[in-house]
């Protein structure tokens, strides 16, 4: 994980140095093949995985709870500060 | 939607090719995600460096801005850590799955190779779940918890999915704190799972 780390800081240091050669542009085109082609291969491990393809649809119901206690833990905690947000979007309105 | 029912797709194919057996004997044996996934690192390090957008918004932003992802942070890992007691996942294993913060493709792909497939599968799901419920929902999340709350749940794909859905119901001034948000947490979802599978395994 951590060599990926260092691979993705890497990358970030060349595309700053390389910011005005206009051929790596085209990286732009490569992510969602690579995304698309992880995901592909992942599919094929779990797949592959007899026992874990049958307990689909439970995995399915722990994803959809653990994805609801996330969306509820993040709107709650965000409504301690909202006050806060809220002062710091109406100055800069009044600001403009 | 496109690019998500696209992720769909491809999982779904990868699921069913590497189920009934239809791809090349290499594809099967062999595990080539590990050099996918540097590959996807290294094109996503590139974008970033390359966005003339980056620096400019770093300089320009209020430091309380950076209480929104902060807050995302801990609400999402307080609600999956609640989340442990109803579910047979260690603590660690929920808030592994939870840093995620709908950033489906990096995470699922970490979580499976640290974690195993299983909890793979279940933070794909979960992620993906977040995504299309913060756009399906946005509508409703506005109008009863204000923008912010988009922002937050659309965790960190507020700064490219769910952008679209921050400017029409929230307005253009919540563009920039979204794309902040969405960058910020981008940036760390890679370091809290690897803070939190060898924290998992360990109780295992």
């Amino acid at each position: 994980m951590y060599i990926a780390i260092c691979i993705m800081l890497a990358g970030m240091l060349f595309g700053r140095l390389s910011k005005n050669i206009k051929f790596f542009d085209l990286c732009r085109y490569l992510n969602m093949p690579a995304i698309l082609i992880l995901l592909f291969l992942l599919g094929v491990s779990i797949g592959k995985n007899r026992e874990i393809v049958n307990a689909l649809p439970i995995l399915g119901g722990k994803a959809i709870l653990l994805t609801l206690c996330g969306m509820t833990g993040s709107i709650l905690c965000l409504c301690c500060i909202s006050p806060i947000l809220k002062n710091l979007f109406s100055r800069k309105k009044s600001d403009d | 939607m496109i690019d998500t029912l696209l992720i769909f797709g491809c999982f779904t194919a990868g699921l069913l090719g590497g189920f009934y057996d239809f791809l090349p004997d290499a594809i099967l044996r062999h595990d080539f995600s590990l050099p996918a996934l540097w590959t996807l690192m290294g094109i996503t390090g590139i974008m970033l460096g390359r966005d003339r957008r980056l620096g400019e918004l770093l300089g320009s932003i209020n430091p309380l801005l950076f209480l929104l992802p902060f807050t995302t942070t801990a609400g999402t890992f307080l609600g999956c850590g609640i989340c442990s007691i109803f579910i047979a996942y260690n603590i660690y294993e929920c808030l592994a799955i939870g840093s995620g913060f709908a950033y489906y493709s990096l995470s699922s792909i970490f979580i499976s190779r640290e974690l195993g497939a299983e909890a793979g599968a279940v933070a794909l799901l979960a992620n993906v779940f977040r995504e299309i419920l913060t756009i399906v929902l946005a509508r409703f999340i506005c109008k009863i918890f204000g923008p912010q709350a988009i922002i937050s749940c659309g965790g960190a794909a507020s700064m490219d999915t769910i952008l679209g859905v921050v400017m029409r119901y929230g307005g253009r001034e919540w563009v920039i704190p979204a794309l902040v948000h969405g960058i910020i947490l981008d940036f760390s979802v890679p370091f809290w799972i690897a803070i939190f599978c060898p924290l998992a395994i360990m109780l295992q």
